[in-house]
């Protein structure tokens, strides 16, 4: 089984395959590990689902900062926080929540995170936040479902946050197995002569292939767009390449009425190294 | 119809090289701007002078450059209206306005601060948004800013203090008789019969069933966390109700600094426009243009874009030099031999001096126009909907014709040439007749047709064209068509000359045959091209 270990000094994506996965469940947990090596930036792309709603019954994620901890969120948030931050810097224009801003906590407390829509205004964020010092460590809400445009963040590692019961074992277990097949493709050697697949690797597209083709090299792991079946017959057929590789730190799983060993037995062996079971779990 | 012009100048993609860095800067060069008063472009290109004579100093002191583009870049929009009361991301940037705009200041000597107006007066305001242990470039309501809310955030801090302390005494309980350690974590998952009776840990524990076999547990807070944390909450609304005093003390300040960061405003915007035109001045070799009411001059015309692509091509580019003299100026010329070129070479100059840049030209001596035309092929025709290109083009001539009271270019590029030649001819022809002796208008023409009328107040020039003397039609004997093109543009002459209006031999053929015709069909083009010449004689 896999332990936190990587993140310091890194760009580290938590994402996940459903909404309820334990995305902010497990930044709270890394956090205080993160912050070993200095001060962490913590930031989320877009807009929590119950923040546009505005149901006042409904939780908003928070999440919890310690002084010297970076993160973006709007001017109304951090006023409202018993935290308290040093606004670093204000990006341009204003959302329906406010403006966005930078901002270094002072005092510690319970933040709620809001990020811009698009991962390329993140990246600059992200780039100015290393660049002008204010954090080294970098950990970021990646949202459900958006594991592609992760990858325009540059550098960055990644966390899958799985959730998983008696109901849909076997579904997951299956994109497990298939996210890490994927993190694990080896990166294409300089002039390589692997066939060049330019966009993304689709059932369709991986018919308009030429038939003597083995060798395909992709952008990267995240341009794959198979069901898990699928894609596991596409592996077998064909010797896939990346031309950027993206680390996988480790599976985030979360259990409910699955034990251990049913869910390591469910995924393979191939994953077992790479999964990091529920941190908030007591073994006895 | 400015829009036309400017696309047919292919001036955008240069423009978009126009790299101001403040947003104020960003602000004027998405406006494109085409200023026709002379006094505001002379200031304009003054200014540029100064920043290029700076950019030249700074040639020796390479960090004192760096440090200002630094600040430069580093200055942000503030709000330009009068608040009640600002919020602290306002004042962030305030003071990083400020900031920045007083080190660039500062790295500048007094002629070009002066040049500018740069002046600071706002010290007292800067320090007043520099109270207490905060960066130069971030703001927080310190401490330091009232001796209540030191108060009141000791106070918080004692809270926080005992807050925690409660936690681990009720940590230290739940540990010894469970066993369980929570740490950083809020709650854990513990097997159903590690807690035992749920009854018995209610006063410990606050217990919610997991799944089948877990609980998800967390401490209950003691009745002192409790009393403390209610009494936090109080304080932090005391902490935000003195923030609030701070900020309308703070804003009140800001209020009547306003004025003063408008100015500041536009001296950095002028600042930055000049340094960003210097700065293309010399990465492009640009020189100021020259405001004359005489006739319109230009040595060593660069037309960039197609500068660039030769050279990307590998082929020679030849420079404009031409004096319009004339109020109407026809230009004749074969395929290939570079009308349409000097053409846009025209454009893009005036484009470029217009606009406040100067010009890619060892000399420019030119007017300024308020009206902007171009009627050719590629113009916008989303209103011409149901119009022959004929129509359309008779259509942008009618709506022309109503500037022409006004300072108007307006360059023909091959206007007419969907209909029949003769009647092409005569309309050309109408057209530059009643053009002719307006002083207001400077009209272009590039045409095929060598059938329209001469007027003495008219200047005809035409492209050199095929140097004959040196051209071997052999060359083109099996080779590209890349080949072929560089053949041509090697033995082209792309400079005007006067037209004596006789034209012995065809150009048009020529490049036909170097571009692959049959040989047949290029000799009896050749025969009833001279046929056609002896009957006009």
């Amino acid at each position: 089984m896999a332990e936190l270990k990587g993140i310091d000094g890194a760009v580290t994506a938590v994402t996940g395959f459903e909404k309820g996965s334990g995305k902010t469940t497990f930044l709270n947990y890394a956090l205080p590990y993160a912050r070993e090596s200095g001060p962490v930036a913590v930031f989320t792309i877009g807009v929590d689902g119950s923040l546009k709603a505005r149901n006042p019954g409904v939780a908003v994620p928070e999440i919890r900062v310690e002084p010297g901890d970076v993160v973006l969120t709007t001017e109304t948030f951090a006023r409202a926080s018993g935290a308290r931050f040093e606004v670093l810097d204000v990006l341009p224009g204003r959302m329906a929540l406010g403006r966005l801003m930078l901002g270094r906590a002072v005092r510690g407390g319970a933040i709620t995170l809001v990020g811009p829509e698009h991962f390329s205004l993140l990246a600059e964020l992200i780039g100015k936040v290393r660049r002008e010092g204010w954090a080294r460590t970098v950990l970021v809400d990646g949202a459900v479902n958006r594991i592609t445009q992760v990858s325009a963040l540059g550098d960055v590692k990644f966390v899958f946050a799985v959730r998983t019961d008696r109901s849909n074992l076997a579904r997951t277990a299956a994109k497990v197995r298939a996210v890490v097949e994927l993190a694990s493709l080896p990166r294409e050697d300089p002039g390589g002569d692997g066939f060049r697949l330019d966009g993304p690797v689709t059932s369709e597209g991986l018919k308009l292939l030429p038939p003597d083709i083995e060798r395909v090299s992709v952008e990267d792991f995240t341009k794959f767009f198979l069901e898990p079946a699928e894609l596991l017959r596409a592996l077998e057929r064909y010797r896939f390449s990346v031309r950027r590789a993206f680390e996988l730190l480790c599976l985030s799983v979360t259990l409910r009425d699955v034990s251990r060993e049913e869910f390591l037995q469910a995924v393979g062996p191939g994953a077992g190294p790479k999964i990091l079971f529920n941190p908030y779990e007591v073994l006895r | 119809m400015i829009r036309d012009f400017l696309a047919y100048a292919e001036f955008e993609g240069f423009w978009a090289r126009f790299q101001p860095e403040t947003p104020f800067g960003k602000d004027e060069k998405e406006k494109l701007a085409v200023h026709a008063d002379a006094a505001t472009l002379e200031g304009i290109w003054d200014r540029t002078d100064t920043l290029l004579a700076l950019l030249g100093e700074l040639d020796r002191e390479e960090v004192r450059l760096t440090r200002i583009m630094h600040h430069l870049k580093r200055i942000p929009r503030f709000t330009e209206e009068a608040h009640p009361v600002y919020d602290e991301v306002e004042f962030l940037q305030f003071k990083k306005f400020l900031y920045n705009y007083k080190r660039v200041m500062d790295l500048l000597d007094r002629r070009v601060q002066a040049a500018f107006g740069f002046t600071y007066v706002s010290e007292p305001f800067e320090r007043m948004l520099d109270v207490g242990r905060q960066s130069a470039e971030s703001f927080y309501v310190a401490d330091d800013y009232s001796e209540d809310l030191a108060k009141v955030r000791a106070e918080i801090r004692k809270i926080d203090d005992a807050i925690r302390k409660a936690r681990g005494a009720r940590a230290a309980e739940i540990a010894s008789r469970w066993g369980l350690e929570f740490g950083f974590k809020d709650f854990v998952l513990v097997d159903r019969e590690a807690v035992g009776d749920v009854d018995k840990a209610a006063g410990l524990l606050l217990v919610e069933p997991y799944d089948e076999t877990k609980y998800a547990v967390r401490p209950v807070r003691s009745a002192e966390e409790l009393v403390l944390s209610e009494r936090r909450v109080g304080l932090l609304s005391r902490e935000r109700a003195c923030e609030e005093e701070i900020l309308e003390n703070l804003s009140r300040a800001a209020r009547q600094e306003l004025p003063r960061f408008l100015e500041y405003r536009e001296v950095v915007r002028r600042f930055d426009l000049s340094l960003a035109r210097a700065r293309m001045a010399r990465a492009f070799g640009l020189r100021r243009p020259v405001l004359t009411e005489g006739p319109i001059r230009i040595a060593e015309g660069r037309f960039v874009p197609c500068e660039e692509a030769c050279r990307s091509l590998g082929t020679a580019y030849t420079p404009l030099d031409v004096v319009l003299d004339a109020n109407v100026t026809v230009l004749f010329g074969s395929n290939m031999g570079g009308k349409t070129i000097a053409l846009k070479s025209f454009a893009f100059l005036q484009a470029c001096a217009q606009t406040g840049l100067f010009v890619p030209a060892g000399r420019f001596e030119t007017r300024l126009f308020r009206h902007f035309h171009y009627l050719g092929e590629g113009a916008a025709k989303e209103e011409a909907q149901g119009l022959s290109g004929f129509g359309f083009e008779i259509r942008q001539l009618t709506q022309a014709w109503r500037t022409f009271q006004e300072p108007t270019l307006v360059l023909f590029d091959e206007f007419a040439r969907t209909t029949n030649s003769y009647e092409a001819e005569a309309i050309i022809s109408a057209v530059i007749e009643a053009m002719a002796g307006n002083r207001a208008v400077i009209a272009l023409f590039s045409t095929h047709f060598r059938g329209v009328r001469r007027f003495p107040e008219a200047k005809y020039l035409r492209m050199k064209g095929l140097d004959r003397a040196s051209l071997d039609f052999h060359e083109a004997e099996g080779i590209s068509l890349d080949e072929r093109i560089r053949l041509i543009n090697r033995h082209m002459e792309h400079r005007l000359v006067p037209d004596e209006g006789n034209q012995d031999v065809s150009d048009a053929i020529a490049v036909a045959r170097l571009l692959g015709m049959d040989l047949g069909v290029s000799q009896r083009a050749d025969h009833y091209f001279k046929e056609s010449n002896r009957v006009q004689e």
